[in-house]
């Protein structure tokens, strides 16, 4: 986590388990919780698109590119990791 | 006063000496008693007094403070809220780490300092809006002894040109009208120039125009006489167009496709007397091929389960007045038909009708019918719906999946077309008799009353065409007038 939050331009870095309950964060309290929640869920949703589309797939990477972020989530069985990048930084 | 009670007194004791002494001589001997008898004085000598003190109210003191400050304490209860950390396990989270960073690090050398995205501004960013206003009206007609129209309008591929073609409004026999086909360009001010940049001359009225949707000279027109005719205006010398095909009766829709066939366009094209055309154009539009036919058989010739080996190829087909494909299966389309059928067609459906094993029967299934004459069909830009209106006055939303339509909007007048909003995807709009184009929403049916396309000059709207690029739309009548209409591509739905 060091490692990721060290490179050039990452905001945060949170790690979530399967109930959407962040386990470690580089990020606040308030922030974190958010980020955990509405990502977790979005994880999950692409997941189940990526399934329904072809049962045989399953979900290894999502970007998310907003106005201010890159928000890149590698989905687990168990984890989830949430980056937080400002490509602009 | 105490003297005298005195002096009463006193005389009264003597009075009862000198009685008591004659008595003690005169009752010696009886048995009378004499014993003196003792009594209170009734006069009593107590004096009254009366408390005669001062009367006076209490004194009260008031004191008023200035600037008083109240203060409130409130205390709340709290539970003291053990926090849960949430337990996982070490090595598993060390894994999952070690293999998800590299990848994770990889994206983020990629994704910091790219310019990707740095150019990159969102088309729907713009506020919703219902601004919609009239730009341009003209009318080039010259009134002959037919009256005229304007049978349809095309933008080209690059939405700097508009194709105007004319047409009869009412034939009694076989049209041999001469008409022309004009063209429009547009200002840099989105101003429409009002003379015609180019004319073509066309042999018969024209029905369907339709320019190409990638290559800005490529122009099709369906005509009266049943002749398809592709032009390619690059050639400024030359105005020969392409003869595509001879229908038996009037053409009725003519359609560009690009995913039929790989790297070659595809003209689908329709006629009053059930067939349906797919041609293959190569060559630079140069040469054209006829791939496959299709004709619509009568209901009644047709098992439920739409074999078609029953019609004969010799039997006139039931007259199509319009189609469309699905915007999600390319082979599937809808036809609608002059007796209100609406039919589920697939062109890759290989059974042919009995008597030419080259025509194909496309119907695989048939939806809710119509009571009137279908008059057009359009598909959803990107639901699995479409709308269709016919002379009943209804227009009706149906799922492709489903026979039944969902809903039918009840209308005042006849709506002869209907047309999908360039921008939002859930509206469409339909005009027809009337001077008004009305916008429906097509999730839940209602008409949109604060969008309208209404002119008092139109008489009956007769065409109508969006240009996305310039965020437009033309609309032409049955006088022969011509609109261009500024629209917003976020229409609030």
């Amino acid at each position: 986590m060091k490692r990721i939050q060290s490179h050039k331009g990452v905001v945060g870095t949170i790690i979530v388990n399967t109930e959407g309950i962040p386990i470690k964060s580089t990020m606040d309290n308030t922030t974190t919780v958010q980020y955990s929640g509405l990502i977790s869920q979005l994880s999950d949703k692409a997941r189940s698109v990526i399934r329904d589309l072809d049962p045989t797939n399953d979900l290894t990477f999502l970007r998310i590119r907003s106005k201010k972020h890159e928000i890149m989530v590698a989905p687990d069985k168990e984890f989830i990791l949430i980056v937080v990048q400002n490509p602009i930084d | 006063m105490k003297y005298k009670f005195c002096k009463v007194g006193k005389l009264l004791f003597i009075l009862y000496l000198y009685h008591c002494t004659i008595f003690e001589q005169d009752n010696m001997f009886t048995d009378k008693s004499f014993e003196p008898v003792g009594f209170e004085p009734q006069i009593s000598n107590e004096k009254t007094q009366k408390a005669a003190n001062i009367q006076t109210e209490n004194v009260v003191y008031e004191s008023e403070e200035v600037q008083v400050i109240e203060t409130k304490n409130i205390e709340t209860q709290t539970v003291n809220k053990t926090v849960k950390v949430p337990q996982y396990n070490y090595d598993k989270l060390a894994t999952f780490l070690k293999r998800v960073t590299p990848g994770v690090m990889q994206f983020l050398d990629e994704q910091y300092g790219s310019s990707a995205f740095n150019d990159y501004n969102l088309s729907g960013t713009g506020e919703p809006c219902t601004n919609i206003h009239l730009v341009n009206r003209l009318n080039n007609l010259v009134m002959s002894d037919f009256k005229e129209k304007i049978s349809d309008v095309t933008w080209s591929a690059g939405g700097g040109t508009l194709a105007v073609s004319h047409s009869a409004t009412y034939h009694v026999t076989w049209c041999d009208d001469l008409t022309k086909i004009e063209f429009y360009n547009l200002s840099k001010d989105d101003q429409l120039i009002s003379t015609p940049c180019k004319t073509l001359e066309v042999p018969s009225c024209v029905t369907s125009l339709v320019y190409h949707p990638e290559e800005p000279s490529i122009i099709v027109a369906g005509l009266f006489n049943g002749d398809v005719l592709v032009w390619n205006l690059r050639d400024e010398s030359s105005v020969t167009p392409l003869q595509v095909c001879v229908h038996g009766d009037l053409v009725s829709q003519v359609q560009w496709h690009l995913k039929i066939f790989n790297g070659f366009s595809s003209l689908i094209t329709s006629s009053a007397e059930g067939y349906i055309f797919i041609h293959k154009l190569t060559v630079n539009f140069t040469q054209s091929t006829l791939s496959k036919q299709y004709k619509i058989a009568k209901e009644m010739a047709r098992p439920q389960s739409a074999s078609g080996s029953r019609e004969r190829a010799s039997e006139a087909g039931l007259p199509i007045t319009c189609f469309d494909f699905s915007s999600k299966d390319h082979s599937l389309l809808v036809v609608g038909t002059l007796c209100g059928g609406l039919y589920k067609c697939r062109i890759d459906n290989d059974i042919s009708i009995q008597g030419d094993e080259n025509i194909f029967d496309p119907v695989v299934d048939e939806y809710d019918r119509h009571k009137g004459s279908v008059t057009c069909v359009k598909s959803a830009p990107i639901q699995n719906l479409f709308v269709s209106c016919a002379s009943d006055k209804e227009i009706r939303i149906y799922n492709f999946d489903q026979p039944a339509s969902l809903k039918v909007i009840i209308v005042e007048n006849t709506v002869v077309q209907l047309t999908w909003h360039f921008g939002n995807q859930n509206i469409f709009l339909a005009y027809g008799a009337g001077s008004e184009v009305k916008f429906f929403n097509v999730n839940n049916g209602r008409p949109l009353t604060k969008m309208m396309l209404y002119s008092e000059s139109r008489e009956n709207t007769s065409c109508l065409n969006f240009n996305p690029k310039r965020e437009m739309v033309a609309i032409g009548d049955t006088r022969g007038n011509l609109e261009i209409w500024k629209i917003p591509r976020n229409l609030i739905p």
